[in-house]
């Protein structure tokens, strides 16, 4: 399974005669031969049209990625990148178009059809099976057929060593996946991509969960990857700074349609910010109205005095008056998620003292942290931040405080009709309250999660990674809602990231932790990225 | 001491000392009885069906489900053993009975792999198709067996050893063989620990579950084929109440409702630990109602159990990886933390 792309060198002519053996050789991928078309690319996808119920998620897309290059794919959420991704590794077939790959037309049934063609995907989760081993990860689906499960033999320890060092890994391959730290599955999902040769690895959103060190040594990887000219990279990410320094080429997407590809010395991040985003932001601002029904942080100043929590928050203090925003910058790790967990409930602390106005607060479950006006938006949003499986309507309708049902029984007019008011101001695009939340983009749901907490009527927002892995639009979006919620009615924000160009200019101050702790704070109007990101480097 | 738990992971030594603990128990409360070697027999011939089923129930956990119609498998399988095995001969009638288990497995994880039927759903409605055509088989009765040489599949011994222990030895290194050393087996347990790992590695996801689900089944024939000899019928209900006891050891022996966790050692010693239990309160007398009463508590237990085990782990990874930097702290929470040393082959 090894070599991949079933090149018959052959049978490079035309598409008649390969529709004619098209049933052959899915069964027989023995197609090898030497010669490769004279198609430099690696693989090409030729007018590619792919429409879901009432979308057209892609409108006659062509694109193409060849070895030895980087070609990212950028665009807002919702623009294409993920379905141009799927369709790539086969996980979607087009309705419209073709596959070349070698100067062949090929059908990627599945994402092991795809992955027999030699394309292997870095999937944005860093996700593993966690009882076995490091080793057997890296191998999954390259075994011969009797291997033993919790060790590896010395050939496969020579191959998955191999590849960690492609990748610039040290790590042991008889560990068990479930003792690995998050950056370090994530490089050997990366050697899992390559421990096998193929032709085109597609990373989507390969660092959004890996340290700014952990990220850049990444990064350092794929330009190496790309320097020995085997392996053709389609690259999808937010960070537009990482795009322009890894790609050779861009491919700028926007709501399906192909807007270009681009040469790297063509274009700037500015540019780029104008490419993908079709909306001119000053003129929506208009539009938006007044958040009557929130209560602000009416019950005065959210105080927080020597927190910590089992090691991973140590003798934090900070204040969050209302109408101000407050920001942590912070790596990932560097403990401002279970800093934030712990003052909305979601885990205990062992010391500290949490105060509202004065009145002390010690948060036992959500239940309370709510009902004392803490509302969380977490950073897993997709699990913790919506409801996935319930319609937007419903996830607004969720909070208890919500006042959308009378003894328990819901107010299902009142519940639309504050769904369709909040899908408006903050310009939730879906196909209406009813579509699942799940379903909608990044954006979207982060938008959808922010419609939900502020329902609870609260005083204090607390909100984790609130523009991971959303487009800039998006970012620009949320961002404004927060700015209304805290000027316009006086809440409280606390915004933990680790991307700090969005709390630079945005929060009021900015506190910097490492390690469990605030080791420094910095006036946010003032603050530099570069000062920020020394700070938080361990 | 320390030579034998020093090979061991924690949970399985931790079941062994259960185990002991709780014969040592038992044999004080009746010195006569459990200081004989015939208790240990009867306990033996007990143990060997269970064990059979139970073992395939443990691939049905792993792979991320679970068979709740093996009981009905137990007493289709007798069935059809028994319904040929006068005609054709003892062995064709195991072949029979095994084919007939292997097609149960088929339908079962077609049903749930390929269509996307949830497993409790699935099983449940197998339980009760069976048990019906079972019954519309044999006419309602059990269907007797005539044949002098069935009582060497579990009624007698073979040497020293009863022949249901000898067959639970076999079936052990069986699945020794599965779990630990082919392909087929570290795929059941990457897709249960990560379904889109597992995807996402181009392993054919519903072909390796549908085999854990056959896998499942085939073993219940085993058992049924087992029960037949001991008492000489096939008959539907001959395997009840062994959906749950199979499911009950292989919990107590560390297997996950969920998938990709447990392994063959402790599922064995889970089902010895259930069969100690169950028959040595049967042997010193108490009823059979109390019985089921304890088999019930004794699930909840060990489930409760096993999750406290899994929290004192997270703390304990969280712990390791600070010491090792601080790396990937935050997303901790986030990543089930795992149990015991990667090297136990067991």
């Amino acid at each position: 399974m090894a070599d991949a792309s079933p090149t018959g060198g052959l049978r490079t002519t035309g598409q008649a005669l390969w529709k004619a053996t098209r049933g052959r050789m899915r069964r027989s991928p023995s197609g090898r031969s030497a010669t490769r078309g004279a198609d430099p690319a690696a693989i090409r996808l030729v007018d590619i049209t792919k429409e879901f119920p009432g979308v057209r998620a892609l409108d006659s897309v062509s694109f193409d990625a060849k070895r030895g290059e980087v070609h990212a794919v950028v665009g807002e959420n919702g623009a294409g990148k993920s379905t141009l991704l799927k369709l790539l590794m086969g996980a979607y077939q087009p309705d419209g178009g073709e596959i070349v790959m070698g100067g062949e037309q090929v059908r990627l049934r599945s994402p092991r059809d795809g992955r027999k063609h030699g394309i292997k995907l870095v999937p944005q989760e860093v996700e593993a099976c966690d009882q076995l081993t490091v080793g057997r990860n890296v191998l999954l689906g390259l075994e011969r057929p009797f291997v033993r499960r919790s060790r590896t033999s010395r050939s496969e320890r020579e191959v998955v060593e191999a590849a960690f060092e492609r990748v610039g890994a040290r790590l042991d391959p008889d560990r068990l996946a479930g003792r690995m730290s998050v950056s370090e599955l994530r490089l050997a999902q990366i050697a899992h991509a390559l421990v096998a040769e193929g032709s085109v690895v597609l990373c989507d959103e390969p660092t959004a969960v890996l340290s700014a060190a952990d990220a850049d040594h990444l990064l350092e990887w794929l330009a190496r990857a790309r320097d020995e000219g085997k392996v053709a990279v389609v690259y999808v990410s937010h960070r537009l700074s990482e795009v322009l320094r890894i790609a050779d080429r861009l491919t700028v997407l926007r709501d399906g349609k192909l807007v270009g590809t681009f040469h790297r010395d063509e274009v700037d991040r500015e540019r780029l910010i104008n490419l993908m985003t079709k909306v001119n932001h000053g003129e929506r601002r208009g539009e938006r109205k007044r958040l009557n029904r929130v209560r602000g942080a009416t019950s005065g100043t959210l105080d927080v005095r020597g927190l910590s929590v089992d090691g991973q928050v140590e003798d934090v203090s900070l204040t969050v008056r209302p109408g101000q925003v407050v920001g942590i910058a912070g790596v990932q790790g560097a403990g401002f998620g279970p800093l934030l967990a712990a003052l909305a409930g979601r885990i205990a602390y062992d010391r500290g003292d949490v105060t509202i106005g004065g009145t002390a607060l010690r948060p036992g479950s959500p239940a309370v942290a709510v009902r004392k006006g803490l509302e969380l938006v977490p950073a897993d949003r997709r699990t913790a931040g919506i409801a996935g499986l319930l319609s937007i309507r419903e996830n607004i309708a969720l909070p208890v405080t919500g006042g959308l049902s009378w003894v328990g029984y819901r107010k299902r007019g009142a519940e639309a009709q504050r769904a369709g008011e909040y899908s408006r101001m903050f310009d939730i695009r879906g196909a209406g309250i009813h579509v699942p939340a799940g379903q909608l983009s990044g954006g979207n749901q982060q938008k959808v999660a922010l419609a939900r907490a502020i329902q609870g009527v609260p005083s204090f927002l607390l909100l984790e990674e609130p523009t991971q892995g959303i487009d800039v639009g998006a970012k620009q979006e949320i961002r404004e809602i927060v700015e209304q919620l805290v000027h316009e009615n006086k809440l409280g924000a606390l915004i933990a990231s680790s991307e700090f160009e969005d709390l630079i200019d945005f929060a009021d101050e900015i506190h910097v932790m490492r390690a469990g702790r605030i080791v420094g704070t910095v006036d946010g109007h003032t603050a530099d990225y570069t000062e920020l990101l020394r700070m938080a480097l361990p | 001491m320390r030579a034998l738990f020093g090979r061991l992971p924690r949970l399985e030594s931790q079941l062994l000392v259960v185990l002991v603990l709780m014969y040592v128990v038992f044999w004080i409360w009746s010195p006569d009885v459990f200081g004989g070697s015939d208790t240990l027999e009867i306990l033996g011939r007990q143990a060997g069906v269970l064990m059979v089923v139970a073992i395939g129930q443990m691939a049905a956990l792993v792979v991320g489900g679970f068979d709740i119609s093996v009981a009905a498998t137990v007493g289709f399988a007798s069935t059809v053993f028994a319904l040929n095995a006068d005609d054709y001969g003892l062995v064709p009638g195991v072949l029979l009975a095994l084919a007939a288990g292997a097609g149960v497995g088929l339908v079962n994880g077609i049903v749930i792999a390929r269509l996307k039927v949830n497993a409790f759903v699935a099983t449940l409605a197998m339980l009760t198709f069976l048990i019906g055509l079972s019954n519309e088989l044999s006419n309602g009765a059990s269907v007797p067996i005539s044949d002098p040489n069935l009582k060497w599949f579990g009624a007698t011994d073979w040497g020293p050893i009863p022949a249901t222990v000898g067959i639970a030895v076999i079936v052990i290194a069986v699945a020794y063989i599965l779990f630990n050393r082919l392909r087929a087996g570290l795929y059941i347990y990457a897709i249960g620990g990560s379904r889109e790992t597992a995807r996402l590695s181009g392993i054919p996801v519903a072909r390796y579950e549908i085999l854990a689900y056959v896998f499942c089944s085939m073993l219940a024939a085993v058992a049924g084929v087992m029960l037949a000899s001991r008492v000489t019928v096939g008959q539907a209900s001959l395997g009840a109440g062994l959906e749950l006891e199979s499911i009950a050891a292989a919990v107590i022996g560390g297997a996950a409702i969920g998938g990709g966790r447990g392994r063959l050692l402790g599922v064995a010693i889970g089902v010895l630990i259930l069969t100690v239990l169950t028959s040595g309160l049967e042997i010193v007398g108490v009823s059979e109602f109390t019985r089921q009463m304890t088999t019930g508590v004794v699930l909840v237990l060990a489930v409760v159990f096993n999750q406290r085990r899994n929290i004192a782990d997270w703390s304990l990874v969280r712990r390791l990886r600070r010491r090792g930097g601080g790396g990937g702290g935050q997303a901790g929470p986030m990543r089930e933390a795992a149990d015991g040393p990667a090297n136990d082959d067991v």
